[in-house]
């Protein structure tokens, strides 16, 4: 047996209980990681799953000002890619037949062939893909249509524009056929079929039976039939969603594929942001155990080289056996945190936990490889280089002194300051500048951005670096504090105020563990207090003094918002089934039926609501989009051409009633609704009742519903809510959709815990001699047992104390943060009382995470301490 | 043998050695011109109070530790010459240790760690399974061979450390206070063992101590006092009485 494999295996399987924390250190430290990551793309993939349905990124139309949309479109930041596009009708004919009038009618699309293959538009099954530059035109036959008219690639067919292409606009609020005035003589076209598309993306459409034709052939066959101009836009993921949605609103009508933009939206982005700096938290927290469990056996293994030293042992040898110690430790922790992170996210995503918030249901599970391997190789790679740490001091130890048994030459030779600066370098800057290079933030980095992430990574390696650079400043806190204990408890008292004094780095690791916990426990709720404030300030604005009554039947609004309105308690009511959509929701507002006073009393704004086709945007809508009072919302109108509405108030006051927790909207006047976008007033199924002034929301819900039913039995199976109701579900549903979060730093206070308790397993075999002595000098097991808990408090109070200080410093950055990340109106509210929390749940955690080293150290062997 | 053969040399010659500590800016002189020699089967014994450079000597033949000036041979070669990779090749062939503190490693079995010199030269200790056999049984360890270091007595574990010694096979056997953790038994124990691999293997053997009764079992004592060998005052066995070597301290006010 090797000297390297004997001397490693020994070392791992004689000390178990040191293998086992250590390894379970990087495991948990991956795990959450790995879980967070897994967790997060399952999720937005998941989200975004639409079935084998496919659709372009955005789909634009420009309005008539734009002159060269294609060239416009490009200039855009967020763009990556435009292709034009449209869709019509074809007929479909063989070769050598005449036209007639009995050709079948087939969806065609016409795409340009590269910029498809590009976007991945389609799949071609048998065959080839289109060849734009072919004298005789080709097309792709959907599978269906393939069966159904027998065609193979190779085969040629004939297509013609239909003689009359009439469709379907709103004219002047009403719904009207239009047609060419005159037909279009028949244009026909012979074409080559060069592949059949695959069952998928566009070759599914319309049941298989499609046909997909160059762009350039397309516009030539259907030349003189009025096709929509509409551009295929590929997105360039790099920038933020609202940017672009906010550069195109300016002269485009425009779609978004929800699908690709999944977890991107503002607050989304806010979440999950949130969720990977929480790991990046348990990442560090992870490795500090490793690190802590490293440094307490420094000393002994120091003493191990230098015997291996003495006999002979070339450093090769010495430096193979540690690193196929730390090989084994890193290696096995790195694939136990890899599987048990993988499992972590799968749970999660059984429970419906998201990184989106509670309440998802995704069926499948993949493995993002591409993310979660490189994390948790960084994390292997720290501990990796932990635990070689003693072989790379191997040129400076003076291992004649450490055979004398001259301990105290290890930290004089500075083996120990040593290793703290590698484990603050490593753990405070490498870690989360890997963390950053391999999983950076969700959304764009702008300056001041920077400064705010710059700033929170400043405090969060001062908290990890500070206390290992300089234990000391730590000690003093610690003998203060063990001071009053030492009057109650004379012997505990004494002993745990020298155990602080004389190993202050060991008291420093504890310290920080749970500093890191408690930080990132009052920055969590400094943040979600301020999402909370954000909503209540919305809340208050444009829910409180409301009712609302959903799931109604279908009700004529002329009788039904008479005989609200009838009722003392209701100032007014609103619409709530007018919609359209432009690219954001936009909702109809029957201005005589609003409450007296209120934003649209100003007769000039209401007038401008009326008669200019004025907006009034949400203000989350407003600030996401880039749009102000004068801007222009471009609205694709049922006329079928896109126009220029202009922005009048950016208000929540309204509130928006099919969906009262939507933040983002429009209002628009319920006339113009119905002229524009042909959708009638006369019939609704969601209502909101602004309430009198003074009025008890809830006394005003009685008093309504007992008018409904008698307006009509049905109203028993509708549904009434306050704006109160309504409120406070958003506030708990945005406490329940943090538990994620609660997830991660449970589990981290788990792993503080276990780095605790490791540190206290290992000062016992440390202090052996010291704890015999006591022992045979008399002192009891629960004196021992005293003494530690002591410690443990005086631990968990300054790293408590010290999180909570810093996390009450972290707070306004990480609000900043959040707040330029996603575009939210976020409020500084502080941190509040939770800082006493942290702090007694940090001395808490510290008790019992000691409790069952601090049994273990009464059982020391008393003579045998002594004798050696 | 002729007068030039390597044979003939002493297996340690030191001349002029010195020693100083550099401590923050400060020079302190540990040994200030020793000179000796260790022959081939010879068994000497260094002795002198506490702080005198005793242990700093055999760290220099070990090669641990470098010299601050003078000459140290070791087998013909001098080591302070020699960079840290070559010295380590120096010790590991030729020098065993013998330690107060045993130095056994914690992890591994006692015959694990007898087996540990063979497997730090590459070979495989079960290759070697009959040989470490004889050295355990000679040594009374056979049926502890198991146990790790924190379940054998101080007597067992400094026998361990003479087991690791003898296993090893280098001729040069250096001892610090072999029995100065020991109870008097298991102190007698040792010394008799240690002679016995002078007389029975030939090795040479290099012993510093204060204690009076180990220093009988040398064939020559030397004093060293304030970083030096004492002049004039040297026992030369065999037979050297308890009482020649307290007489001796007592000359040089030890």
């Amino acid at each position: 047996m090797s000297l390297v494999r004997t001397i490693a295996r020994r070392s791992l399987l004689t000390r178990p209980l040191r293998t086992a924390l250590a390894m379970t250190g990087i495991a948990a430290g991956i795990a959450i990681v790995v879980g967070i990551f897994a967790l997060d793309h399952n999720t937005v993939v998941g989200l975004a799953s639409g079935g084998d349905e496919w659709r372009a990124d955005i789909e634009v139309s420009p309005s008539v000002k734009v002159l060269d949309p294609r060239a416009d479109l490009a200039e855009i930041p967020g763009v990556a890619d435009v292709s034009a596009f449209f869709q019509s009708e074809a007929e479909l004919g063989a070769v050598g037949v005449p036209d007639d009038d009995a050709r079948p009618r087939v969806r065609l699309f016409a795409l340009e062939a590269a910029a498809a293959t590009r976007i991945g538009a389609y799949r071609v099954a048998r065959g080839r893909g289109i060849d734009p530059s072919a004298l005789e035109g080709e097309v792709l036959v959907g599978a269906g249509l393939a069966e159904k008219a027998k065609l193979e690639p190779g085969d040629r067919i004939v297509l013609a524009r239909p003689r009359r292409a009439a469709r379907k606009l709103c004219i002047e609020g009403k719904i009207q056929e239009v047609s060419n005035e005159t037909p279009l003589p028949p244009r026909e076209r012979v074409f080559s079929v060069a592949g059949i598309l695959a069952r998928e993306k566009l070759g599914r459409r319309a049941n298989a039976e499609v046909l997909i034709v160059d762009y350039a052939v397309g516009r030539e066959l259907f030349e003189g039939v009025r096709v929509g101009e509409t551009f295929l836009v590929e997105r360039d993921p790099t920038v933020d969603v609202e940017r672009l949605e906010s550069s195109l609103g300016a002269s485009y009508s425009y779609e978004i594929n929800r699908n690709v933009i999944v977890g991107e939206a503002a607050d989304e982005r806010a979440f999950r942001n949130g969720v990977r700096f929480a790991g990046l938290l348990a990442m560090i927290l992870g490795l500090y155990v490793v690190f802590h469990t490293l440094s307490i056996a420094l000393v002994e293994r120091v003493r191990e080289i230098a015997t291996l030293d003495a006999l002979g042992a070339s450093r090769r040898q010495i430096a193979g056996i540690f690193l196929a110690e730390a090989l084994v430790l890193a290696g096995g922790g790195t694939l136990l945190g890899l599987g048990g992170g993988l499992a972590l996210a799968r749970l999660l995503l059984l429970a419906r936990i998201t990184t989106l918030g509670v309440g998802h249901t995704i069926a499948h599970f993949v493995i993002p490889w591409g993310a979660v391997l490189p994390l948790a190789a960084v994390g292997g790679l720290v501990a990796l280089l932990g635990s070689v740490y003693p072989v790379l001091r191997l040129g400076r130890l003076r291992t004649a002194a450490v055979l004398r048994g001259d301990d105290a030459l290890v930290a004089e030779d500075g083996s120990m300051k040593g290793f703290r600066r590698f484990a603050a370098l490593l753990i405070g800057v490498a870690v989360p500048a890997l963390y950053l290079a391999l999983a950076p933030a969700i959304g764009e980095l702008d300056v001041t951005l920077a400064i705010s992430l710059f700033a929170g990574g400043g405090v969060l390696a001062l908290l990890v670096g500070l206390p290992l650079l300089a234990p000391e400043a730590l000690a003093v806190f610690g003998t203060a504090l063990t001071r009053p204990f030492a009057r109650l408890f004379p012997f505990s008292g004494l002993l745990a105020r020298r155990a602080v004094e004389e190993r202050p780095g060991r008291l420093a690791v504890s310290v920080v563990g749970l500093a890191i916990v408690s930080a990132a426990f009052v920055a969590l709720h400094g943040m979600t207090r301020s999402l909370a404030g954000e909503v209540r300030q919305w809340g208050d604005e444009s829910l409180v003094d409301k009712l609302f009554i959903t799931r109604m039947n279908a009700q004529k609004w002329p009788e039904i918002s008479a005989a609200l309105t009838a009722l003392p308690e209701v100032a007014g009511v609103e619409h709530g089934s007018m919609r359209t959509y432009a690219p954001f929701l936009v909702q109809g507002v029957d201005v005589e039926r609003l409450a007296p006073g209120g934003l649209l009393a100003d007769p000039e704004l209401r007038r401008r609501f009326r008669e200019e086709r004025g907006l009034v945007l949400s203000r989350r809508i407003a600030a996401d989009l880039g749009y102000a009072v004068g801007s222009e919302v471009q609205i694709r109108t049922g006329r079928g051409v896109v126009e220029s509405f202009p922005v009048i108030a950016v208000s929540d006051a309204l509130g928006y009633i099919p969906h009262p927790d939507e933040r983002l909207y429009g209002l628009i006047d319920s006339e113009v609704m119905r002229r524009e976008f042909c959708v009638s007033p006369a019939s609704v199924s969601r209502i909101g009742v602004q309430l009198a002034p003074g009025v008890d929301p809830d006394a005003a819900l009685a008093a309504v519903r007992t008018a409904m039913r008698e307006f009509t039995p049905r109203a028993k199976e509708w549904r009434f809510e306050t704006g109160v109701f309504v409120r406070d579900y958003i506030l708990f549903d945005i406490d329940r959709d943090f538990v994620v979060f609660d997830i991660i730093l449970g589990l981290s206070a788990l792993l503080a815990g276990i780095g605790l308790m490791n540190g206290h397993f290992l000062a016992a075999l440390e202090r052996t001699k010291e704890l015999g002595i006591l022992r045979a000098l008399g002192a009891s097991g629960g004196q021992i047992v005293g003494m530690v808990v002591l410690e443990a408090i005086v631990t968990g109070l300054i790293g408590g104390a010290l999180g909570a200080l810093l996390g009450a410093a972290m707070t306004p950055l990480v609000i900043e943060a959040l707040r330029l990340l996603s575009g939210l109106d976020l409020p500084q509210t502080g941190v509040g009382g939770v800082v006493l929390v942290v702090v007694g749940g940090a001395v808490l955690l510290s008790i019992v995470a000691v409790l069952f080293p601090a049994l273990r150290m009464t059982r020391i062997d008393s003579t045998r301490a002594v004798r050696e | 043998m002729s007068p030039t053969s390597p044979d003939a040399l002493p297996l340690v010659r030191a001349r002029g050695l010195t020693r100083i500590h550099e401590n923050g800016g400060r020079s302190t002189p540990i040994l200030r011109g020793v000179d000796f020699e260790l022959g081939r089967g010879e068994f000497l014994c260094i002795m002198g109070p506490s702080g005198s450079g005793k242990t700093t000597l055999l760290h220099l033949l070990s090669g641990l530790d470098q010299p601050s000036g003078g000459e140290l041979l070791l087998d013909g070669t001098d080591l302070s010459r020699l960079g840290a990779a070559e010295r380590t090749r120096r010790r590991r062939d030729l020098i065993a240790h013998v330690f107060q503190f045993f130095n056994l490693l914690p992890n591994l079995t006692l015959r694990e760690n007898v087996g540990l010199p063979l497997a730090i030269r590459g070979e495989d200790p079960a290759a070697h399974a009959g040989a470490i056999d004889g050295i355990l049984d000679r040594l009374g360890l056979g049926p502890r061979q198991d146990a790790r270091p924190h379940q054998l007595s101080g007597g067992e574990m400094q026998r361990a450390s003479i087991a690791r010694a003898l296993a090893g096979g280098q001729p040069v056997l250096l001892c610090d206070e072999p029995t100065g953790n020991l109870s008097q038994k298991a102190g007698l124990e040792v010394m008799e063992m240690l002679q016995s691999l002078r007389d029975r293997d030939g090795k040479s053997v290099l012993l510093v101590t204060h204690n009076p009764r180990d220093a009988t079992y040398a064939d020559r004592v030397l004093f060293l006092v304030d970083g030096r060998i004492a002049d004039g005052v040297a026992l030369r066995g065999p037979g050297i009485a308890v009482e020649d070597v307290h007489g001796a301290l007592a000359t040089l006010a030890i």
